[in-house]
């Protein structure tokens, strides 16, 4: 057999492999007339999007976008005076790794976005936050070595690299490993992998001391021949001891494991097999449970919520994993494992972000707690998976002028990428749809298309990139951060609730003192580099985002983001007089 | 158009038939046959041939999905077309790097294990195709099957292009790995 025997074999195969293809590949999804979903008008002017809007325009010239009126209203809505201006790049000679630079312009966009532009070799890539250039002479083939920069206040950081070379014993099966990684604020990046590796670790699968790592395993059985499936394990890769989470849970006979994700915090992992079997088990007691049998039917995906699973079944068979459909839901609670319907709209489509979808970011993502819906007329809403509530976006529709691309995650599932095809080479439009904030973030665009983007995906769960080929002699990279105390929110979609230590229950905030909380919350002066010593005795959820309060010395602290706000003395005495209003003391 | 209407059409002999699959299909086929060839001549004569290869597919067949039926013509045509100008000397692109990439599959130097009708090494893709998570399959077709380039599936993926690459070498070793075990090349 050869190569080309090969290749003919593969233009037959099933219909449904390659109709599951043509809809990933844009240039495909304009080509047929058919169209999944029907479209529908603009409702309502694109002038009142909850938007910031950045234009790149040429190759590197001024950027301006849409029509004046557009610019008008929505640099008014945010406040911004001039657009995005990306900063021109002249070089006549193909960039080394020594003529690398981070551009000196650093945009900051409406106070929501904060733009970098960086200049790097053509064997380069922009990747888990950080940019690997290739140290070989036989470029960008597989098994090439690659030096890791990451970029710190406009310098790129050379990233020390190590070397894991070690025969590794997994579930009676041994492999030998060869290659090498850097620790990019406690992740672990792989910067060489030997070409004949039979594992494989993601961009986002853990820390140095808890790699996730999946080992090819191959069985036999006299039915079905060779059956293959992704053991597994975790890795220190300080020490080289493997834990084989399987061992002990009875999942370490179960054949066809495709894919295998773990929460966060790596407590709990779910993995489905061929059979689209779904499994969850807790890393900590060791237990295996078959969610599709609990369950009682099929899954099409699920995703981890906190203590609970919730997962959902196509109402219709154009309705897939990643994609805008009709779905039933429900949760199982992972305590009790009781199973119990979710009552979300039906009346509208549906974008669930379990683990297994398409589009996941690396095996950290278990899926997100939030779900998208849109309605006929594009309203598009944020259902929270934790408790059923459903926000509409106010003032935004689904962009629907375009054949887009059901979504990718934030690899910590708590935003969503979406984008429109090309024109040209370049992207339409970019959108940045945060949960927790309940507003989508807008890149509406235009470029004269000398410069050829060809991708745009996650950076970090923070940052998108997008990659551009502007000659034969440098990459470019826009990395553009979301800002996190910077982005404003409207207030009319302030949503705050507020628990107390001493008290079972909690207390949705009225309007007003909702957007009192907010406003200090917002606008307050966090600090990052130590932690508060003192008890918390409230809890404030403000827009899906939880801070703790100590009411004595008024202080809250956002555990998530690992930094804490004082407030002054009149706003510890108006806070305390909010939250005493809610329960007394 | 429904597909269900231009399949009738080629039932009925009606010449409308090809219009209507052209209009619906034309780019789509286009895209396929301009990846493999790079010449826009030529990929207008592979859409054209495919026309031509439909009417006569249909009757006795009729596709339930139209667009791949069309598609694996296009994709044949094609590539049938690309090897006569290769032979030329007139090769490149997509399919060239494909093919390259596929040697890690196939060795050339490896001898036949057993003589393999082609519907059957089909088979044994479509088994492993089945064993693998939905988008390192969907990568693998779009590289192999649309022969698509890297940073096109990069772009429409959503991932980067070291990404890609990984993803489809570590595919291209277990459909290596896999062939060798069920017998179809030498380990």
């Amino acid at each position: 057999m050869n190569n080309q025997i090969l290749l003919d074999a593969i233009g037959g195969i099933d219909d449904r492999f390659i109709s599951s293809a043509q809809q990933k590949l844009m240039k495909y999804q304009h080509c047929e007339e058919i169209q999944k979903r029907p479209r529908r008008s603009l409702k309502r002017s694109m002038i009142v999007l909850v938007a910031a809007i950045m234009m790149l325009m040429g190759s590197f010239t001024v950027a301006m976008a849409a029509s004046p009126e557009f610019r008008e209203a929505v640099f008014s809505f945010f406040g911004i005076e001039q657009p995005e201006v990306v900063p021109e790049h002249e070089t006549d000679h193909v960039l080394t790794p020594d003529d690398m630079v981070v551009d000196d312009t650093k945009t900051n966009i409406g106070g929501v976005i904060e733009g970098i532009y960086l200049h790097t070799p053509i064997a380069s890539y922009a990747e888990a936050g950080v940019f690997l250039i290739c140290t070989d002479e036989e470029q960008m083939k597989q098994g090439s070595h690659y030096d890791a920069y990451r970029e710190e206040n406009g310098e790129l950081i050379t990233q020390e690299t190590h070397h894991f070379n070690k025969t590794l014993e997994v579930n009676g099966f041994t492999f030998q490993t060869d290659f090498e990684w850097t620790d990019v604020n406690g992740r672990t990046i792989i910067t060489y992998m030997e070409p004949s590796a039979q594992y494989f670790i993601d961009d986002f699968a853990g820390s140095p001391e808890k790699t996730l790592v999946l080992f090819y395993c191959w069985t036999q059985n006299d039915e079905e021949g060779y059956r293959f499936t992704n053991y597994p394990a975790f890795l220190n890769l300080k020490t080289g001891a493997v834990t084989d989470v399987l061992a002990g849970t009875g999942a370490e006979n179960i054949e066809g494991i495709l894919k295998a994700a773990t929460s966060k915090d790596q407590t709990k992992m779910l993995f489905i097999t061929e059979e689209q079997t779904v499994y969850y088990i807790d890393l900590i007691s060791k237990k295996l449970y078959n969610v599709t049998g609990l369950s009682g039917e099929s899954i099409t995906d699920c995703t981890l919520v906190n203590d609970s699973l919730v997962c959902w079944r196509n109402e219709d068979e154009a309705s897939e994993s990643g994609s805008f459909g009709k779905y039933r839901a429900w949760s199982i609670d992972l305590s009790t494992f009781e199973k119990k319907e979710m009552m979300i709209p039906s009346d509208r489509e549906t974008l669930f972000l379990g683990f297994n979808t398409p589009f996941a970011t690396g095996n950290m993502y278990a899926g997100s707690c939030f779900a998208v819906q849109v309605d006929s007329a594009r309203n598009t809403y944020i259902v929270d998976l934790e408790n059923g509530t459903t926000t509409e976006i106010p003032d935004f529709e689904w962009p629907g002028s375009f054949p887009y691309i059901g979504g990718v995650p934030s690899p910590d599932g708590r935003k969503l990428l979406i984008f429109g095809e090309k024109t040209g080479n370049v992207f339409d439009y970019i959108g940045v749809l945060d949960f927790d904030r309940k507003v989508c973030i807008q890149f509406s665009r235009e470029n004269n298309n000398a410069v050829n983007e060809h991708s745009a995906y996650w950076f970090d769960n923070d940052k998108i990139v997008v990659r551009t080929d502007s000659s034969e002699i440098s990459t470019d990279y826009y990395v553009y951060e979301l800002l996190r105390e910077g982005t404003r929110i409207p207030t009319t979609q302030v949503k705050l609730t507020i628990s107390w230590c001493f008290a079972a229950d909690s207390k949705t905030a009225s309007e007003e003192d909702a957007r009192y909380l907010a406003g200090i919350i917002d606008n307050g002066n966090w600090i990052t580099e130590e932690t508060p010593a003192c008890d918390m005795d409230y809890k404030i959820i403000l827009n899906g985002s939880m801070y703790m309060y100590h009411g004595d010395c008024g202080t809250f602290w956002d555990t998530e983001n690992g930094r804490y706000l004082s407030v002054t003395e009149e706003e510890k005495e108006n806070i305390q007089e909010i939250l005493c209003s809610y329960f007394p003391q | 158009m429904e597909d269900k209407q231009i399949v009738d059409l080629y039932w009925a002999r009606s010449e409308r038939a090809i219009s209507e699959t052209a209009h619906k299909y034309g780019r789509y086929c286009y895209s396929i046959a301009y990846n493999i060839l790079l010449n826009a001549e030529d990929a207008d004569e592979s859409v054209n041939d495919t026309y031509m290869d439909a009417w006569n597919a249909m009757p006795p067949h009729r596709p339930s999905i139209l667009s791949t039926f069309l598609g694996k013509i296009t994709r044949q045509l094609s590539i049938d077309r690309w090897r006569t100008k290769t032979a030329e000397k007139r090769g490149g692109g997509e399919i060239t790097l494909a093919l390259e990439e596929l040697e890690d599959c196939v060795a050339s130097n490896q001898s036949v294990e057993q003589i393999i009708e082609l519907r059957e090494l089909t088979q044994a893709i479509n088994r492993f195709l089945q064993t693998l998570p939905d988008t390192e399959r969907d990568i693998f077709v779009s590289r192999y099957w649309f022969l698509a380039s890297v940073k096109e599936i990069a772009g429409s993926f959503a991932i980067g292009e070291s990404k890609t690459k990984t993803t489809l070498f570590r595919t291209r070793k277990k459909l290596q790995t896999y062939l060798q075990k069920e017998g179809y090349i030498n380990e």
